[in-house]
C-alpha cells in the first residue's frame, strides 16, 4: 500500500501539471514522456516493494 | 433554449398567465420609484423581497407573461434555504423539494467516489434540496404577491435607459404603448441575455469551455432515493459523462456530455435524445415507462462583468456573471447576490448608509464570482477535460479509483459553500481569537434552546451576539440610540463555537455574515466604529 503523500489541494494541482505537460508533450511523445515519468517518480520511492506497489496499482487501473 | 414544446404541455406544471396591467405611468402619472428591477426571475423577486423585508418599495419589470420554462437550475444550497426562509418562501420550498446529503460518481458501471455531505440536528435545512425552478419562481413571485411594496409589470420589456445623476429613466415597451419610468437605483437581474448589458455597452469577461452538456427532464416513476448520480464514461453512452437528479412529481434530470465529434443539432433531434436516454435508463436498470418533458443545450462558461455597479444599475445574478453548472453556483449565487445587496441597497435609499456602501456588494460579490469560477473551473476541467492531455489524465484518476482512495478526492464535484467575504471592507477583526467565525464569514449552524436557530437570527437588524447577560447592562443605553440594532444573548453552551470569553461581542451584518467580533469587552466608541464600518461610513 503507498502512502498518501499528496494533500487534496496538491493532488489538484499535480493533475493540472501532468494533463498540460502531456498537452505540450504532444501525442506522439506520450508514452515516452510518460514511461520517463514512471521511472522517475519510481527512482524517488523508499524500495522496490513500494515500485512494485505502484505497478499493480497501475496495471489493475489500466486493465479496466 | 432549444424546447420542443409548448409551455402548456408540460407534464407536470401548470404555467401560470400574468396578464399586462396599465401603470399609472401610461395615464400620464407616475413617480420616482426609490428602486427598478429589471427582471421577474427569481434573482430579480428576490431582491425585491429582500428590499420589501427592509421597507423599501420596488418595482418589477418583467418581459414575459409567465415563469421561466423547465427544469433548469434544481439544486437549492442550504444557505440559499436560510435566505429564502428570512423573506418567508422556505415553507412552501421545503414542502414540495426533495432534499438530499449523498452523491455516488461510477467510472463505467463501478462506484468510485461517494458524496457525503454533513447534515445534523444543529442544521435547520438539509445540505441540498431539489427542485424545479419553475416552482422556486413560483413560491416567490406568489410570496411578492402579496407583497404591497412589490409592483411586478409582467408583458414589459426595457428598450432604452437614460442616466442622470440623480436618477435613471427606462423605457419600458408594453402591449399597450411605451412610458418612462424613473427610479433612484435600477437592479438588473434580467438574465444571460441581459438587455440592461446590452444597453450600457457592457460585457462579460472571462473563459468559456469546449464541452457541450444536453440536459434533459424526463417523467419516471422510480423509487431510487434523491442523490446525485454521475457517470463517467458509462457503457450507455461511451465516451460521455452523464449526471441524474431526481425532482418532485415524478421527474428526473439527466444530463449528458455530447462528444467533440457529436453534430449539436442532430444530437438535439428528439429521436436521438430519446435514444441516448433510454440506453442509459436501461443500463441502470430503470424499466418502467417514460417521457420526455423538457430539454435545452448547455455550454459551461466563467464569465463575470468587469464592475457589478455601474452608478445607479447594479447588476445581479447571471446578468452580472455566467458561472457552470457543476456545484451548482448559479442561481445559488444569484440568491446569495440578492441577499447581499437588497440591505445594503435599503440602507443607502432610507439615508442611513453612503452610496459608497454600494461598492462593498460588488467588491464581495466579484470575489464570491471569482471563488466559484476557482471551484466550478476545476469541477469543469474534469467534467469536460479541455484537452488530449487532460482526458488522458481523466482516465488514469478513474481507472485508478475503482480499488485506491488516492484519486477520489479528483472526482470530488465540489458542491457549492456560502462565500467568506475575507477582504470585505466592512469588516473589523480582533485577533485575540484564536476561533471561531471571522469577520466576513458566517456562523456555525447552531439550534438554540428555545428551538430555534442560530439562521433565524437573519433579519432586518444588525445583530449583536453576546454571551454573558451582564451585556445587557452595558449594551442597553447603547442599544436605544441605535436604530436597527439588536442584541440577542447565547447560552454558555455556545461559546466555543464563537471562541468567545463571557464578555466577547460579534456583530451580524442583516445578512447573517460577520461584521465584527471583539474577545474582550469593547468600548462604546469601538463598537460604534465597528457598526459604522459595516454601514459603509468607514
Amino acid at each position: 500500500m503507498m502512502s498518501l503523500g499528496l494533500s487534496d489541494s496538491d493532488l489538484e494541482q499535480a493533475f493540472d501539471r501532468l494533463a498540460q505537460a502531456l498537452d505540450a508533450v504532444g501525442e506522439d511523445k506520450e508514452r515516452s514522456f510518460l514511461a520517463a515519468l514512471a521511472l522517475t517518480l519510481a527512482g524517488r520511492m523508499a524500495g522496490l516493494t513500494e515500485v512494485d506497489a505502484a505497478i499493480a496499482m497501475a496495471l489493475r487501473a489500466a486493465e479496466r | 433554449m432549444a424546447s420542443f414544446k409548448d409551455q402548456a404541455r408540460s407534464h407536470y406544471f401548470t404555467y401560470p398567465y400574468f396578464a399586462f396591467r396599465r401603470p399609472a405611468e401610461l395615464e400620464g402619472g407616475g413617480q420616482l420609484h426609490p428602486v427598478a428591477i429589471v427582471g421577474g426571475g427569481p434573482v430579480g423577486v428576490t431582491a425585491a423581497l429582500e428590499l420589501a423585508r427592509f421597507g423599501v418599495p420596488s418595482v418589477v419589470i418583467e418581459a414575459d407573461d409567465t415563469l421561466a420554462e423547465g427544469s433548469r437550475a434544481i439544486c437549492f444550497s442550504r444557505r440559499t434555504l436560510e435566505i429564502l426562509d428570512a423573506l418567508g418562501v422556505a415553507g412552501a420550498v421545503m414542502k414540495k423539494a426533495l432534499p438530499w446529503t449523498h452523491g455516488t460518481s461510477y467510472y463505467k458501471d463501478k462506484p468510485v467516489f461517494r458524496l457525503e455531505m454533513p447534515h445534523g440536528e444543529h442544521d435547520k435545512f438539509y445540505p441540498m434540496v431539489n427542485l424545479q425552478q419553475c416552482y422556486l419562481e413560483k413560491f416567490l413571485t406568489d410570496r411578492a404577491a402579496a407583497e404591497p411594496l412589490i409592483d411586478i409589470r409582467w408583458q414589459s420589456r426595457v428598450v432604452g435607459l437614460t442616466r442622470e445623476a440623480d436618477k435613471v429613466t427606462l423605457d419600458i415597451e408594453t402591449p399597450e404603448g411605451r412610458y418612462p419610468l424613473c427610479a433612484r437605483y435600477v437592479i438588473a437581474a434580467d438574465g444571460a441575455r441581459s438587455v440592461m448589458r446590452q444597453l450600457l455597452g457592457l460585457s462579460l469577461h472571462g473563459q468559456s469551455y469546449e464541452g457541450r452538456y444536453l440536459i434533459a427532464d424526463i417523467v419516471l416513476r422510480s423509487d431510487y432515493p434523491t442523490e446525485r448520480r454521475a457517470w463517467f464514461d458509462p457503457p450507455s453512452n461511451p465516451g460521455s459523462t452523464v449526471l441524474m437528479h431526481k425532482q418532485p412529481d415524478d421527474i428526473w434530470r439527466i444530463d449528458y456530455q455530447l462528444r467533440d465529434d457529436e453534430d449539436a443539432e442532430q444530437q438535439l433531434q428528439e429521436p436521438r435524445i430519446r435514444q441516448r436516454i433510454a440506453a442509459h435508463l436501461s443500463f441502470i436498470g430503470e424499466t418502467k415507462p417514460w417521457e420526455l418533458d423538457w430539454f435545452s443545450l448547455y455550454k459551461a462558461h466563467s464569465l463575470c462583468l468587469d464592475d457589478y455597479v455601474e452608478d445607479r444599475v447594479i447588476f445581479a445574478g447571471d446578468a452580472a456573471h455566467l458561472v457552470p453548472i457543476f456545484g451548482v453556483r448559479g442561481l445559488n449565487s444569484g440568491i446569495a447576490d440578492a441577499n447581499n445587496l437588497g440591505w445594503k441597497l435599503a440602507l443607502v435609499i432610507e439615508g442611513k448608509a453612503p452610496p459608497a456602501l454600494l461598492r462593498s456588494y460588488g467588491a464581495e460579490r466579484r470575489a464570491a464570482t471569482f471563488d466559484v469560477f476557482a471551484n466550478a473551473g476545476k469541477s469543469t476541467l474534469f467534467m469536460t477535460p479541455p484537452s488530449r492531455g487532460y482526458a488522458v489524465m481523466r482516465e488514469a484518476a478513474l481507472r485508478l479509483a475503482v480499488d485506491q482512495a488516492l484519486t477520489r478526492p479528483l472526482i470530488n464535484p465540489r458542491q457549492s459553500q456560502p462565500f467568506y467575504y475575507r477582504e470585505s471592507a466592512l469588516n473589523t477583526d480582533d485577533r485575540a481569537f484564536a476561533g471561531g467565525p471571522p469577520p466576513g464569514a458566517l456562523p456555525p449552524g447552531r439550534r438554540l434552546t428555545d428551538g430555534g436557530y442560530l439562521c433565524d437570527l437573519i433579519g432586518r437588524a444588525f445583530t449583536l451576539l453576546a454571551f454573558d447577560d451582564a451585556m445587557r447592562d452595558y449594551l442597553g443605553p447603547w442599544l436605544a440610540a441605535q436604530a436597527g440594532v439588536s442584541l440577542t444573548v447565547l447560552t454558555d453552551d455556545l461559546r466555543a463555537d464563537f471562541d468567545a470569553a463571557p464578555a466577547s461581542l460579534y456583530l451580524l451584518r442583516p445578512d447573517g455574515h460577520v461584521a465584527a467580533r471583539f474577545k474582550a469587552r469593547p468600548s462604546l466608541a469601538d463598537l460604534e466604529a465597528a457598526l459604522k464600518r459595516a454601514q459603509g461610513n468607514a
